[in-house]
């Protein structure tokens, strides 16, 4: 009762403080670090369920191209950062297109009565398309790689189409 | 001194803190745990369905395998049990496209010369269709023929799915099949020469003579190019029996009541072309024999679920070799989800 009556001394007031600031940081430090890394899950998950939604779409996109079994030549132009496959749906005249470029990858539709434009894949490093073929050489898909921060991933998306393989 | 401290405020920040740490953690948790099960469940949704079709694919696929009459292809083998039946929320619906007209093939004076012509809309010739194919080459899908074909015969008669029998496929046709298959325009152009003068010559081919004709090409493009009956007579539109039946070239004598006894024969299901030919009252190396036989060589598949239609389509390999053992190659050439 005495001391209260008389009030802390400077020094009790400056122990505590620094108590108090110590147990703050400490407080907002593990604070800190712990909605940091759930946010970084958080968003790692994300772009975990992004990726395998968009290599469903891009499956199923690449398994529209149907070429004929008897087209073992089939015309598909690459350049660059483009690759162009014809018969999308069965269809001579309709293409598939798959950009890549500015860390996205982008699938354009060329549909006899118009375009569609389908962004599956953005803010990603690394990402390569290239033709997949077959060991007797022929063409059954696209393998497609990309980065998404420490992880790589690749994917061998094949065509709705097999080339039925003869008796020798 | 509890009270003392309630009173100075000294709990109340600290519990603050302690709460939004927690709130923090909790809703990092919760998202985190929605999150990864909302993707689970769609991903185990859809390997699920996948697995259900591949389950399907399978068993169509085996009950084609399995016939135990490989060398006619009747409605009365297993895989059209399998017809209209559901399986896992998917309709099975079969079609043998050899019952139907390959339109890339077929040539411009049967068109000409019978009804079969009339599938073709008004204004339009088989000229026209020869010439279409000829500048762009052939389709995979009627659709393709959309502007020459009348839209009822898409599902019935005509399809795009077919080896090409060498005695009865287009001469213009066969340059554009052979480029396709070798990749060369002037072996295109070289056999389509070659073939007009056996054209001329009116010559039949067989399996053997086709040999002969390709030479070391014979591997490149048998057997897309093969000298097998074309139609499975058990499949084939009446439509298409009567008119071929009927193409005055042929010669046959009474062709409507021939095309009627080979109709109403087949609802026994015909299993040879010997009893084709003994129908039709022709010997067995007649051009209506390269029309029709009892094997299917295509089959279309489509299993319509809630929503989403999935599509196969089988093809069986021709086999140029004698033996007695025999036993067919089927193969899936195409798969997939269709809009």
């Amino acid at each position: 009762m005495k001391r209260n009556d008389e009030g802390i001394t400077t020094l009790e007031a400056l122990v505590a403080m620094v108590i108090i600031s110590l147990a703050c940081t400490l407080v907002f430090g593990t604070a800190h670090v712990i909605i940091s890394s759930s946010r970084k899950t958080v968003t790692s998950c994300k772009a975990i369920s992004a990726i395998n939604i968009s290599d469903r779409a891009m499956r199923e996109l690449v398994s529209e191209v149907r070429i004929p079994y008897w087209e073992r030549h089939a015309p598909v132009e690459i350049s660059g950062e483009s690759i162009v496959l014809p018969w999308y749906r069965g269809i001579r005249g309709q293409t598939l297109a798959v950009h890549t470029g500015d860390n996205s990858l982008l699938m354009e539709i060329q549909l006899r009565d118009g375009t569609e434009n389908i962004m599956l894949l953005r803010d990603m490093e690394n990402i390569s398309v290239t033709p997949a073929y077959s060991e007797s050489r022929v063409l059954v898909g696209l393998e497609v790689g990309w980065k998404s921060g420490t992880h790589e991933f690749r994917s061998l998306l094949p065509f709705g189409n097999f080339f039925p393989e003869m008796p020798e | 001194m509890n009270e003392f401290k309630n009173e100075a405020g000294y709990i109340g920040p600290q519990f603050l803190f302690v709460l939004l740490f927690l709130a923090a953690i909790a809703y990092g948790t919760g998202f985190l745990v929605s999150t990864t099960m909302r993707s689970e469940r769609s991903s185990r949704e859809y390997t699920r369905q996948l697995e259900s079709i591949q389950e399907i694919v399978t068993e169509v696929f085996e009950a084609i395998k399995e016939d135990p009459t490989p060398k006619a292809d009747t409605p009365d083998d297993p895989v059209w049990d399998l017809n209209n039946t559901v399986k896992d929320g998917y309709t099975i619906h079969i079609r043998s496209l050899s019952g139907s007209i390959n339109v890339n093939f077929i040539r411009k004076d049967i068109l000409d010369k019978t009804d079969l012509g009339k599938m073709l809309i008004d204004g339009k010739t088989p000229a026209d269709l020869q010439q279409q194919r000829y500048d762009n080459r052939l389709a995979l899908h009627p659709s393709e023929y959309e502007g020459f074909f009348r839209s009822e015969t898409f599902d019935s008669s005509i399809t795009c799915y077919g080896w090409a029998n060498i005695n009865l496929i287009e001469e213009f046709a066969l340059e554009r099949y052979i480029e396709s298959l070798t990749g060369s325009t002037s072996r295109g152009e070289s056999y389509h020469a070659k073939f007009q003068q056996s054209l001329l010559d009116k010559k039949v081919f067989t399996n053997e003579s086709l040999r002969l004709f390709f030479g070391l090409d014979y591997r490149e493009v048998y057997p897309y190019i093969n000298a097998e009956p074309q139609l499975n007579i058990n499949f084939a539109h009446e439509f298409l029996i009567r008119e071929i039946v009927g193409y005055p070239l042929y010669g046959v004598e009474n062709p409507e009541s021939r095309a009627a006894s080979l109709i109403q024969e087949r609802t026994q299901g015909i299993d040879s072309v010997e009893s084709i030919a003994s129908i039709l009252g022709v010997p067995k190396d007649h051009p209506l024999c390269q029309w029709f036989g009892c094997v299917t060589w295509f089959w279309e598949i489509f299993l319509e679920g809630p929503g989403r239609k999935y599509r196969f389509v089988v093809c069986r390999i021709p086999d140029d070799t004698i033996e007695t053992a025999f036993e067919p190659v089927y193969h899936i050439i195409e798969r997939g989800f269709v809009p």
